[in-house]
């Protein structure tokens, strides 16, 4: 009977008008998008407003803001389930399926960004090792290939539950499933397989994980650039991407708690939860911004001070207060008290960390690179600038909602929680109760106490 | 003075008069600029003479360069005088010009040199000329390998004779790439024309230890300004620390440091190797549902 409920509320449904909606304009950006990249394929880089100071633009922001929020996967499904922190099992699969988005829109953003991208291939043909470009392209690739692997495995069972239940799902939802999962009976033998892969899986994505943001760190932090020649770069981009993608995942269970109706399984405890580990991470991030600000602004050295200055009076300063008052310090207040980690406080405050996390990216590239350490002299004025065309801001918004609408689908075809721990979480839950139950009668002895497999049972 | 002011009107028609023409006097004089012109003559021991021209204008208490300035420069021999071109100055307002094989040919004969230059008239600048004597003259430079020591004589040419210059300010040098470092101190020439000087620096010359020394008399009343150069072997050999084809970062493909290739790859074998493990586990779930059918 429970288990007849769970099917029914969790097994992938069809859009109702939100969202339909919701994937038209996602379709619609993206869109818009491709006209956008076909303009710029067409007319090279300079349909963008990136020139020879400004080599990287909100392309390459977009994809450290990618590569970032793709770190949520290895949090939620690889840490917090080591360290058995059971209240997390079902916002896995919310995370898997955002990690794996992210990561795939960051690869794509990259070939975005290259002004010649049929040459793509010869970064694996002629790359060099020695090249902290090539340990990026190596390291998304491994993330990639380990989050697909992660998805896929753990969603075995559910491929099953879907295939068992034929008649609830559309026939495509059961053809795919049918085609991905049609192998999986649920054997002893299978059960060993999979428990052994997502721990091997579990082990794996971790160090991975931490490896695809310190090498998309040290992209800035090998070069000798004002705001990017730091040690504390590695640490700094870690804590900053834990606490972006924990924000998404806060936004996307709202969401999906709302226009799925999972208030059942996606409970204000699980905010609550989420809540007290966000403010965890807000407050480490805010720790590495102030060993990232205060140490180089203690010292001002000549190129170091333009940057700063810029940073905290001159132009870039609203940005910066925005991202750090915004996207940090509101949300550690708002979140402190549990009032502020009800769900609605925690949605909003997530989508504040979100855009303040973009921006955030945004305040990493361009301010440093608009300040190289000799000073620009016989250059058009709009060398000296930069404020994105239409076509980049276009393409940013294309792949934001490409990565959206790739969590939407997966959404739309796979179980957005995952049926079968749940059912066994639920039936751990009741076996828990029962013996409590049974111990309870025991003390009295009126009832002789059954065995673990017979309570089971 | 008394009459002038019982006369208002004389006085303010003395006045204005005077004040209009002093000032359209004043005014022709601040149009035209009157150049200063600088003249110096150079020679090395590789049959290269030159002159060196500096055109500038007094603003206030300092001197102003003067662009786009043209200067002939001529040499007069007994019997005519041959020009030997026209230079424009630069943006500094100097300019160089070479001394051609022909007027060479005839500054072989003469026992001093007569140059002068001349800025002709123009609607900015006023014409100037500036004259400059001087005495043909030889510079050696010689070295003993025994002893590194260094001898330099100075001769002058008079009446036909070449004769030894005392009293002359030389300094000898060692040549750099973008500059030069004194040897020892300059020194005066004796009634011998002669300067000795012992080298005793260690400094590195280029991959074979050799030296490019100069001697110089710079800025000479007489004789202008005199080198000689000559090279050594006293440098220290210069290997040059190209790491560029060994195995560093900077190294071609194929020069990759081996730390780099060993770790790095056998973290990405390892991690790889892991995932075509998983991969196999899921073919073995797929045999497995098929032994369960």
């Amino acid at each position: 009977m429970i288990q007849e409920k769970l099917y029914e509320d969790l097994l992938p449904r069809k859009f109702g008008r939100p969202g339909k909606i919701w994937v038209t304009v996602l379709v619609a950006i993206c869109v818009v998008a491709a006209i956008a990249y076909y303009r710029q394929l067409k007319y090279g880089l300079s349909v963008t407003a990136m020139r020879d100071y400004m080599s990287w633009g909100i392309y390459i922001s977009n994809f450290v803001f990618f590569v970032a929020i793709s770190l949520v996967g290895s949090l939620i499904s690889a840490i917090l389930q080591l360290t058995q922190v059971r209240w997390s099992t079902p916002l896995t699969r919310i995370a898997e399926m955002i990690a794996v988005s992210a990561i795939i829109f960051a690869a794509l953003i990259i070939i975005v960004d290259m002004g010649r991208p049929d040459r793509f291939m010869n970064v694996l043909i002629y790359g060099r090792i020695q090249s902290p470009i090539l340990w990026d392209v190596i390291v998304i690739t491994t993330y990639l290939a380990l989050g697909l692997l992660f998805l896929y495995i753990a969603l075995l069972p559910d491929l099953a539950i879907i295939i068992r239940q034929k008649g609830k799902v559309e026939a495509w939802v059961y053809r795919i499933a049918k085609i991905l999962g049609s192998f999986w009976k649920g054997t002893p033998e299978q059960w060993k397989l999979q428990k052994s892969s997502i721990k091997i899986l579990t082990l794996t994505i971790i160090p991975v994980a931490l490896a695809i943001h310190t090498v998309t760190s040290w992209l800035f932090a090998l070069t000798y650039r004002a705001g990017w020649d730091s040690t504390n770069f590695g640490a700094y981009f870690v804590s900053g991407a834990f606490l972006v993608g924990a924000a998404a995942v806060v936004v996307a269970m709202y969401v999906f708690r709302k226009f799925y109706s999972l208030q059942d399984y996606i409970t204000d405890a699980h905010f609550n939860n989420m809540g007290k580990l966000v403010v965890m991470l807000a407050l480490l991030y805010l720790y590495f911004n102030l060993n990232e600000y205060m140490v180089p602004a203690f010292k001002m050295k000549k190129p170091e001070e333009q940057h700063l200055r810029a940073l905290f009076t001159g132009d870039f300063a609203p940005l910066f207060w925005i991202v750090i008052i915004m996207g940090m310090i509101v949300p550690i207040i708002v979140m402190l008290f549990p009032a502020g980690r009800k769900p609605l406080p925690m949605f909003l405050t997530g989508i504040l960390i979100v855009v303040g996390a973009w921006l955030k990216r945004f305040l990493i590239v361009m301010p440093t690179l608009l300040h190289p350490f000799l000073p620009m002299s016989n250059v058009p004025d709009s060398y000296q600038h930069y404020f994105p065309t239409w076509e980049e801001w276009a393409i940013t918004a294309g792949s934001l909602s490409g990565a959206l609408l790739l969590v939407t689908l997966f959404a739309r075809i796979f179980p957005i929680i995952p049926i079968e721990e749940t059912i066994k979480e639920r039936r751990k839950e009741e076996l828990a109760s029962l013996n409590q139950e049974y111990n309870e009668l025991d003390e009295t002895k009126q009832i002789i106490k059954p065995t673990p497999h017979q309570a089971y049972k | 003075m008394k009459t002038i002011l019982r006369y208002p009107f004389y006085a303010y028609l003395f006045f204005f008069l005077g004040g209009a023409l002093s000032g359209s006097i004043s005014g022709k004089a601040q149009d035209k600029i009157s150049p200063r012109l600088d003249v110096a003559y150079y020679q090395t021991d590789s049959a290269v003479r030159y002159l060196s021209l500096k055109v500038r204008q007094r603003v206030q208490k300092r001197f102003e360069p003067i662009a786009g300035a043209v200067v002939n420069v001529f040499l007069e021999l007994p019997d005519e005088t041959v020009k030997i071109g026209n230079v424009v100055s630069n943006a500094k307002g100097e300019g160089k010009i070479l001394i051609g094989a022909k007027v060479l040919a005839a500054m072989h004969r003469l026992d001093e040199y007569s140059f002068y230059a001349e800025i002709p008239e123009t609607d900015s600048l006023e014409e100037v000329t500036e004259y400059l004597v001087i005495k043909p003259s030889r510079l050696t430079l010689k070295t003993d390998d025994l002893d590194k020591s260094i001898s330099v004589y100075l001769e002058a040419k008079t009446n036909g004779n070449w004769n030894p210059v005392e009293g002359a300010e030389v300094a000898v040098f060692i040549q750099r790439r973008f500059g030069k470092i004194l040897v020892g101190e300059s020194s005066m020439t004796d009634e011998n024309g002669a300067v000795e000087l012992a080298f005793d620096t260690k400094i590195p010359g280029d991959a074979n230890g050799l030296l490019t020394l100069e001697s110089a008399v710079e800025d000479h009343d007489e004789i202008g300004n005199v080198y000689a150069t000559i090279t050594t072997r006293w440098g220290l050999p210069m290997v040059a620390s190209d790491q560029f084809m060994r195995r560093t970062l900077w190294g071609t493909r194929d020069r990759t440091p081996l730390w780099l290739l060993i770790f790095p790859n056998a973290m990405i074998a390892g991690v790889w190797g892991v995932i075509i493990y998983l991969i196999v586990l899921v073919f073995k779930m797929i045999r497995l549902s098929h032994k369960a059918t």
